[in-house]
């Protein structure tokens, strides 16, 4: 079975962005643009991993960050494009997985990926 | 003093009609003495004559028996002489007449039972006598005439009978018993006599004992009462002559000591009083001259003394002529010129504010005199002169003056010296104020120290009032001294709510107060100073706020250099407030421009991640991705650039538009449909199908504006009510002319914008609660918008539709009414 992905961003061309380089390497994606999404489909599905973004339309993306851990068991990446370094530190203490900030590269997104212990099963393939 | 010499001690604490009762008692139990002796006597005397009379009466039945038994010796004898019958007669009736006087004498004599024994004995001899010898003798003689007998017979008979003897022994028995009783009624008289000599002895003595007690009595009551009313009399006499210290003293309790003790409480008086006169005579500064009708000087005051230069016992009796001379300098006046002499003369009253008076005895005195009579019973019977020393008077006033004059210097060299601690204690309190409220530059803390800075010093209570946004004043920081209660702050703000509320529009410090006799009683009396917070600064002078400084106490109060203090405090006051109001701005300008950096980085980031993230996607090598997908990325690409692009023109256009350079330039009149067709046209791209209604009447005034500015301004609204709302709602467009100027209104059935956010959307990168937000702006539309109608002089506004939705309203000025104001 492919690991799928949940990612948390509002921004439609962000969740385009992460959505086609994953897929592409072999995870399976899904997308909600709002934490009460979030919270909602974590109930109702498995996922390996999360790629939260602090920015949500709804709500601040780090206060739902202890739900999707520790109650849903998920190891979670946040993005942000604040571009402040109290983002990150924030992140971080509040037991954060792992943190990228925008922009970022489909490198540095992979990897950070992989460190969260998130691997694709399947080889890179040709998108037809 | 008078002492009075009183013997009879006990007797004068007696009161005079116990006196009086005991004299007249005492006389009564004297000749009461003397009734009862005389009394006795005479009674004596009665019961001696009385029994006198008896024996006399004794004697004559005595001398009736004798008579008697003589008479039958008598008429027995005859007949035996004679034999006639006719001469016994008088034997017959004697007989019974003998017995009977012996019975009245026996029952006169019961009391003395010898004599009554003797009587009885002679009755017995007498009737034994009769009837052994008489009447055998006379039946013998009877029988002789008769001749039965002889006289011999008779004879024999009768010498047998021993007649004489019998008779003669009775009648000496009965001259014994008379003169027995002769002896008694003698002895009986000489008894009476006795008495009545006794009696007329006691009536004699009575008499004069009656009269000795009076006498006696008279002269120990007269004794008892002469001494003290001569001392009375003695002593009044004295006082009237005029020796005050005449007393009486006596220590007695009865009327005369009540008498005299009242006269010496009334000689007291009367001394108290003269000398009261005399002092207040003596004490008196205007001389006093007292006169009689004749205009001679009968008293005179210690001051008329002095002024005129003789003792009083000098001026009393002298004629007021010859002491002194009203008038001009005259030695003397012609006979009946003397005002005085005539005023008491007329019994006129006469006064003279200003004279001179000529003494006999001193210098002229320049005098201010009044003569006034004196009438009693409408008869004149003297005057009183008075006179005052006028230059005196002036004297004295003049020093009167001087000491003024050096209490006045003195009290306002006390002021001045006040007036400088004061000044130095203000310039003090001001140091103080001014450090304290430099102290911080915190708005909170100035607040509240501007707050404190007067207590005690100037207030004991002090409230700070500044006008918020709507003009009025709101209590935003309050003290007090630990003396006043906490509820005087509420008081006072509630007063002040009720009774003003606005700042004074006096540039000095108004006095205000407040005391418990006004309906609705205070806690406790105030008096406030309002001083109002005008800023030297920015303000030009405006008021912004007012200090209420109160002093609450029963009698506290403010004086006018307070009033002037409070006018220094004020204005220190109110720039230490300015001061604190510009860094709180700055410190705001900054916090806004942070927001400002963090917000724009934000946005401007995310296209650019965006861009970034394609990039990267189409350089990786590791993935091939088709033909069409590639498109999308670039296209992607594209329009995040546009996106950026658009982005940095706002920013620069908020920033011009903040720093005036977008002033609309080439304004004109212009038609707000046609601006509104351009602005639907910029924004028709966006609607996505939207339905939008318009409702803009044709006839509407012109408006004076930059059309392309209003066109950019339409279409941000719209997109804002595209972005804001529900895909199926319908967006309505209207404009309609109100007050002189055009209104264009956008309304949307959405949710409506929270409350707390209707005044915020037009601030810069404030985008509404995202869950209305189907796309993400800019954040900068609205604040553009405000931006350019505010350049336009026109205002814009949101608020939530009473039906649900939001709607933002423009107003723009006509351009009648803008070029009217222009020129």
């Amino acid at each position: 079975m492919r690991p799928t992905i949940l990612v948390v961003e509002d921004e439609v061309p962000m969740q385009k962005y992460i959505r086609a380089n994953l897929q592409a390497r072999g995870y399976d994606v899904l997308g909600v643009g709002t934490g009460a999404d979030a919270l909602r489909v974590v109930g109702e599905q498995t996922f390996q991993a999360v790629i939260l973004d602090i920015g949500l339309p709804d709500r601040d993306g780090l206060d739902i960050l202890g739900a999707l851990q520790h109650d849903a068991g998920l190891p979670v990446l946040v993005v942000s494009a604040g571009g402040r370094e109290t983002d990150r530190q924030r992140a971080l203490e509040l037991g954060a997985n792992g943190y990228l900030a925008k922009p970022f590269g489909v490198e540095q997104l992979l990897t950070r990926l992989e460190g969260l212990g998130v691997r694709s099963s399947a080889t890179p393939r040709r998108i037809e | 003093m008078v002492v009075c010499r009183d013997q009879v001690g006990w007797l004068r604490h007696l009161r005079l009609q116990w006196k009086l009762l005991g004299a007249m008692v005492l006389v009564a139990a004297v000749a009461a003495t003397f009734a009862a002796a005389a009394s006795y006597t005479a009674r004596s005397a009665r019961e001696a004559t009385s029994r006198a009379a008896r024996t006399l009466r004794i004697i004559g039945l005595e001398d009736d028996a004798q008579a008697a038994l003589i008479a039958m010796q008598t008429g027995y004898r005859g007949f035996l002489l004679s034999g006639d019958e006719q001469l016994l007669q008088p034997y017959a009736t004697s007989g019974p007449v003998y017995t009977v006087r012996v019975g009245d004498l026996q029952a006169e004599l019961a009391d003395d039972p010898q004599e009554v024994a003797r009587w009885q004995e002679l009755k017995e001899r007498i009737a034994g006598w009769q009837q052994e010898v008489a009447e055998p003798t006379i039946q013998l003689r009877r029988d002789a005439i008769a001749g039965r007998a002889t006289l011999d017979d008779v004879a024999a008979r009768e010498s047998a009978g021993e007649t004489q003897r019998r008779l003669d022994s009775a009648l000496t028995d009965m001259a014994d018993a008379i003169t027995l009783q002769q002896a008694q009624l003698a002895e009986q008289g000489q008894r009476a006599d006795e008495a009545s000599s006794v009696l007329q002895w006691l009536v004699l003595a009575g008499l004069l004992a009656i009269v000795g007690t009076g006498v006696l009595l008279a002269v120990v009551v007269g004794r008892d009462l002469k001494g003290p009313v001569n001392s009375l009399t003695q002593a009044a006499r004295k006082l009237a002559a005029g020796d005050l210290s005449q007393r009486i003293r006596l220590a007695r309790r009865d009327e005369l000591g009540e008498a005299t003790s009242e006269f010496d409480r009334m000689a007291d008086e009367l001394e108290r009083l003269i000398r009261q006169n005399a002092s207040i005579l003596r004490a008196a500064g205007e001389g006093i001259l007292g006169l009689d009708a004749a205009g001679r000087i009968t008293f005179a005051s210690a001051a008329a003394s002095r002024l005129t230069g003789r003792s009083v016992a000098d001026l009393v009796g002298r004629e007021v002529c010859s002491i002194v001379h009203p008038s001009s300098g005259e030695r003397s006046h012609a006979p009946g010129a003397c005002p005085i002499k005539n005023s008491v003369a007329a019994g006129e009253l006469h006064e003279r504010v200003e004279d001179v008076f000529t003494c006999s005895n001193a210098p002229a005195i320049t005098v201010e005199y009044t003569c006034a009579p004196i009438v009693e019973d409408e008869q004149v019977t003297g005057g009183v002169l008075t006179f005052r020393d006028i230059a005196e008077r002036q004297r004295a006033e003049l020093e009167r003056l001087t000491r003024e004059r050096a209490e006045l210097a003195r009290i306002q060299a006390e002021v001045a010296r006040q007036a400088s601690q004061r000044a130095e204690d203000t310039q003090r309190f001001l140091v103080h104020a001014t450090d304290q409220l430099m102290a911080s530059l915190e708005w909170e803390v100035r607040l509240h120290r501007l707050a404190q800075v007067a207590i005690p010093f100037l207030a004991d209570t002090c409230l700070v009032y500044l006008l918020d946004d709507t003009g009025r004043l709101r209590l935003l920081a309050s003290a007090r001294a630990e003396t006043t209660p906490e509820a005087m702050i509420p008081e006072l703000d509630r007063w002040w709510q009720a009774h003003a509320g606005e700042v004074p529009t006096e540039l000095a410090a108004v006095l205000v107060s407040r005391t418990s006799g006004e309906s609705g009683a205070p806690l406790l009396p105030w008096t406030a100073i309002l001083a109002r917070l005008a800023g030297p600064g920015q303000g030009r002078g405006q008021p912004f706020g007012l200090m209420v400084l109160a002093r609450v106490s029963p009698g506290a109060s403010y004086t006018v250099e307070d009033v002037a203090l409070a006018n220094e405090l004020a204005p220190r006051a109110a720039l230490a407030l300015e001061n604190a109001h510009l860094y709180q701005q700055a410190q705001q300008a900054i916090r806004v421009r942070d927001e400002f950096l963090a917000a724009a980085s934000h946005d401007l980031r995310t296209p650019l991640s965006h861009i970034k993230g394609f990039v990267s996607t189409l350089r990786q090598t590791d993935v091939e991705w088709d033909e069409e997908t590639r498109r999308d990325f670039l296209a992607e690409i594209e329009r995040e650039a546009d996106r950026l692009a658009q982005l940095i023109g706002d920013v620069l256009d908020l920033s011009r538009i903040e720093s005036g350079g977008l002033e609309p330039m080439e304004r004109a009149a212009t038609s707000l449909g046609d601006v509104i067709s351009g602005g639907l046209d910029r924004a028709r791209r966006l609607l996505d199908g939207r339905e939008l209604a318009v409702d803009v009447p044709s006839n509407l005034p012109a408006v004076w504006v930059e059309a392309t500015q209003i066109e950019r301004v339409v279409a941000n609204l719209v997109e804002n009510a595209v972005k804001y709302t529900p895909s199926e709602t319908p967006i309505h467009l209207s404009a309609s002319q109100v007050d002189g100027a055009v209104e264009l209104r956008v309304d949307d059935e959405g949710p409506g914008i929270p409350p707390q956010e209707v005044d915020r959307i037009f601030e810069k990168f404030v985008r509404g609660s995202s869950t209305r937000a189907s796309k993400a702006g800019t954040g900068l539309g609205l604040a553009i918008c405000r931006g350019i109608v505010e350049a336009h002089g026109g205002r814009i506004w949101a608020e939530n539709r009473p039906d649900g939705g939001a709607r933002l309203v423009v107003r723009l000025p006509l351009a009648l009414e803008t070029a009217k104001r222009s020129g």
